[in-house]
């Protein structure tokens, strides 16, 4: 850059002819007389700047940066535990979920398996019952049946004894239930 | 016109306030801007560290930053043994920086552009790095000055080279800081002289002066920086020698 070349040429020219242009145009840097006053501001001030920072700013600053970074590892510390603690936690999580799950189906199975038998003893009972009932029922139907039967050649006789008494004027009964009976026979395919 | 150099002339302010071996010490132009860059330095890095608050403010923020820059550069630098000397380096290069900055400032007077003050401060970092180095090594302090596997019969030759460099670290390191700060005060002053004596046509080393106090101002940080970080290298060769 052109700037800085400029000002590198004319920096060199100052360095080379510092001495003797110091001479020449009597530079005030180099007037001896003015040295003391200048250094005794110099250190003056100087002390007043170091002391300063030495007792008051620079153990500040950095006991500030300090517990910042004790603050901010602290945080890290932190952050790394409940994370290990979530990751402890969900894994304890998972463990519990798949222990309940197993223990879930093993309910379930033995629930289902229960409740096949009962349906299935149940089931046995309520055909058992019904297979009884319809027996009883085959059995009263069949007794009814004899009977009404056994009745039928009794009351055919009586009927067939009052038509007579009806049309004859007298019957034998006994004589009647004999014809009815043969009858019936005959009758029988 | 004014000579260019008249800027760099002390003036007394007051009258001789008292005398110290026969010279009259005064309040100065020069012992105003010192005056200056410490109350203003201190003051506003006292300001930073004031709270102390977790998350910093603006001027905490500023603050912890040179802390840390000088901090860092003492660290990369000198290494641990340096921590002793942290506050001085620290002050040394507060002092260098707002002295340079202030002397920016239109009506600024510039004490780094000082060979007295600049020599001072090198003859100071100079003879106390010597003492610590003498101190801490005692003799071996001397094995300085020949390097370390150097052919033995080279060292007729390479110990004065070695004294030299090493006794003239205090001129370049004052020259060094006292010529760029006088150049660039020059500089800047010779080119406003242009911008007044070319009329109208002035705008154009104007915009020279404005490119170049852009530079002045780079320069002030930077020859601070330099100042500072060859104290810490003067001290790390004192402390390990090579």
């Amino acid at each position: 850059m052109p700037v800085q070349a400029l000002r590198t040429l004319v920096t060199a020219a100052a360095l080379i002819g510092l001495p003797f242009a110091a001479q020449a145009a009597g530079m005030p840097q180099f007037d001896l007389k003015r040295f003391p006053t200048q250094i005794f501001w110099l250190v003056v001030c100087f002390a007043v700047l170091y002391f300063l920072m030495a007792k008051a700013v620079l153990p500040k600053i950095g006991k500030t940066i300090e517990s910042r970074e004790h603050k901010i590892q602290a945080d890290l510390d932190a952050a790394q535990k409940a994370n290990d603690a979530a990751r402890a936690a969900a894994v304890e999580q998972d463990k519990a979920l798949a222990e309940a799950r197993g223990q879930a189906s093993g309910l379930i199975r033995a629930a289902s398996e229960a409740a096949a038998a009962a349906t299935s003893a149940k089931m046995h009972e309520v055909s058992d019952r019904l297979g009884a009932d319809i027996v009883a029922a085959e059995k009263r139907i069949g007794e009814q049946r004899t009977q009404a039967l056994a009745g039928l050649g009794a009351m055919s006789s009586e009927i067939a004894t009052a038509v007579m008494g009806k049309l004859v004027g007298s019957a034998d009964p006994a004589q009647v239930a004999r014809a009815v009976d043969e009858a019936a026979k005959a009758g029988k395919p | 016109m004014a000579s260019p150099l008249e800027q760099f002339a002390i003036q007394d302010y007051t009258a001789p306030l008292f005398t110290i071996g026969g010279h009259h010490i005064a309040v100065t132009n020069s012992a105003v801007f010192m005056m200056g860059a410490v109350v203003l330095s201190s003051g506003l890095l006292m300001a930073g560290a004031g709270k102390g608050a977790m998350i910093p403010g603006r001027i905490q923020a500023m603050a912890e930053l040179f802390y840390e820059f000088i901090a860092n550069m003492i660290r990369d630098n000198v290494g641990s043994g340096g921590k002793k000397f942290f506050p001085f380096i620290f002050s040394l290069f507060i002092f260098t920086l707002f002295g340079n900055i202030l002397g920016m400032l239109p009506y600024g007077y510039t004490f780094t552009s000082q060979i007295a003050v600049t020599f001072f401060m090198a003859m100071v970092v100079f003879l106390g790095v010597t003492l610590i180095g003498l101190f801490k090594h005692g003799l071996h302090f001397f094995s300085l000055f020949f390097p370390h596997g150097a052919p033995l019969f080279t060292a007729p030759i390479l110990i004065p080279i070695e004294l030299v460099s090493y006794l003239s670290r205090p001129i370049s390191l004052s020259v060094r800081l006292f010529a760029n700060m006088t150049v660039g005060h020059v500089l800047l002053k010779v080119l406003a002289g242009f911008v007044v004596a070319l009329g109208i046509f002035g705008v154009v080393p104007l915009v020279v002066l404005i490119a170049i106090t852009a530079l002045e101002l780079l320069v002030a940080l930077l020859q601070a920086y330099i100042f500072t970080i060859l104290c810490c290298i003067y001290l790390n060769d004192a402390l390990h020698l090579h």
